[in-house]
């Protein structure tokens, strides 16, 4: 409890994170309300909710891992934060867990409000407690939890992060402009479906992927892996 | 019975410790005795193996062969060896954005210290920082930063403070008063203090014992009897000759 308090206050002293924190949501808050709009245009299509419920969800999770302080975590290892609360015997599992939690709440929340507000308008309640409850939570923490590992295992952090970054962009493009391109260019298109199943597949990669991150740090590689300040 | 006397004389005790880095031998054997309530001094050159011995010590670092012990008062089976010992590392572990009080709060949490606003309070005037108490670290100057680094060590009122190169960049006066700090904090008898450092003229005037490690051997241990007789200085270069 204590380390995720200090995550917290860590996280929320930044100011400009604050500031995209509440841009974002909004932002999604908008997006979420916008698809009505996009539901009514189309006749009443429920797949347009879907898509925005599962695809849309986790590609905006991704996009919060951009204007996350990714510089904290990084000052932190230099500075040997890691290795002295470690040194008080401090499990390293538990370390990871609540620092887990404190990226996951930050990327969790704007997300969860879109689905929220399409919820409100579609009452979709089943889809959208499946993705407020489930389906949110693991991508979030897959994501929160692989981005923790990853900065924690990397000798340089920084590159660790740009490597995820990349491929949430590419993420990102794929699940939101896949189908738009694919229609525009092969002139084909993607059922819904076939989406959301693909958005649900691969967040279980994503969670796999982290899991297995987390099996294998341990606190030796940890500290002999890190370049000090 | 035996047992009972090692524990009462000595506070550490390696047999055989070894740490090995991709097959690179960094600690070789290493059997050292820690008496308790000594200032004891852990040289050598850069390189040698002396943070590596201490993260084993702290449990950072797992040995590849060998074992130590480390007896303190409450060192039974389900107790949790850590809470009796202070550390303070190469790298401070300090939060820039958080305060000097939140800095400190934080540790006072995971040790589980019951009356925390008091104990942090107490220790931020002992080591002079009163007035720093909501500043950001990261206005503080180096000096300001270790004291709070040992202050964060001796929150929990440790038996053993481990401590690896505490004063290296400091000046003056500021190293003067960690000296006298850890004077006093053994003065009881029942506190002990294992320090490493490069400075030999501070070390010779506080601490009992001392260990030179080389290349990862310990190429000398000598108490403080050997230390009236010949400077620091001289026996540490004496076993360099050796090599
Ligand atoms: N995690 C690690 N992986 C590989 N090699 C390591 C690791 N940690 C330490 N070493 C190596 O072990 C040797 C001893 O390092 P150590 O830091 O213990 O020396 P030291 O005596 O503390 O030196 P200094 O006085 O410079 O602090 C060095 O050669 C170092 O490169
Ligand atoms: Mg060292």
């Amino acid at each position: 409890m204590a380390i995720l308090m200090k995550e917290l206050k860590v996280i929320y002293r930044n100011k400009t994170f604050i500031l995209l924190k509440i841009l974002f949501s909004l932002l999604y808050c908008a997006i979420g309300y916008g698809t009505k709009a996009l539901y009514e245009q189309t006749g009443y299509d429920l797949n347009i909710a879907y898509y925005f419920i599962f695809v849309y969800s986790m590609s905006l999770a991704l996009m919060m891992l951009y204007v996350y302080p990714i510089s904290k975590d990084i000052t932190e290892r230099m500075n040997g934060g890691l290795e002295n609360i470690l040194a008080t015997g401090y499990p390293l599992k538990r370390l990871i867990l609540y620092k887990t939690l404190g990226l996951f709440l930050s990327l969790y929340i704007p997300a969860a409000l879109m689905v929220i507000v399409i919820i409100a308008w579609s009452r979709l309640y089943l889809a959208g407690f499946l993705s407020l409850l489930v389906y949110l939570p693991l991508i979030n923490g897959g994501i929160a939890l692989n981005y923790i590992c990853s900065t924690m295992l990397s000798v340089n952090p920084a590159v660790a992060m740009s490597k995820l970054s990349f491929y949430a962009i590419a993420v990102i493009l794929v699940l939101t402009y896949g189908p738009v391109l694919g229609y525009r260019i092969g002139g084909y298109s993607i059922d819904m479906a076939v989406s959301i199943t693909l958005a649900v597949l691969l967040s279980f990669a994503i969670v796999l992927a982290a899991y297995r991150k987390f099996r294998k740090i341990g606190i030796e590689e940890l500290i002999g892996g890190a370049v000090y300040l | 019975m035996l047992e009972k006397q090692r524990c009462l004389s000595n506070i550490i005790e390696t047999r055989g410790l070894s740490k090995t880095f991709n097959g690179r031998i960094v600690l070789d054997n290493i059997d050292l005795n820690i008496p308790r309530g000594s200032i004891f001094a852990l040289i050598g050159p850069n390189g040698a193996g002396k943070t590596t011995l201490i993260r084993i010590l702290l449990g950072l670092y797992k040995p590849t062969t060998g074992t130590f012990s480390i007896y303190t008062h409450n060192n039974d089976d389900n107790y949790n060896i850590r809470k009796d010992i202070g550390f303070m590392l190469h790298s401070p572990g300090l939060y820039p954005v958080l305060s000097s009080y939140e800095n400190l709060a934080l540790y006072a949490r995971i040790y589980k210290i019951d009356n925390e606003r008091e104990r942090i309070e107490h220790l931020l005037e002992l080591v002079g920082l009163t007035e720093y108490r909501d500043e950001k670290v990261h206005i503080l100057s180096k000096g300001m930063r270790q004291k709070l680094v040992l202050a964060r060590a001796i929150l929990h009122d440790p038996e053993l403070l481990i401590l690896d190169e505490p004063t290296v960049g400091l000046e003056v006066e500021t190293k003067i008063w960690f000296r006298e700090f850890i004077s006093n904090f053994v003065m009881n008898g029942d506190k002990t203090v294992l320090i490493s450092s490069h400075e030999l003229s501070e070390l010779e005037k506080i601490c009992t014992d001392v260990a030179i490690l080389r290349k990862g051997k310990v190429a000398g241990v000598y108490n403080k009897f050997d230390l009236n007789e010949t400077s620091l200085e001289d026996l540490y270069l004496k076993s360099g000759e050796r090599d």
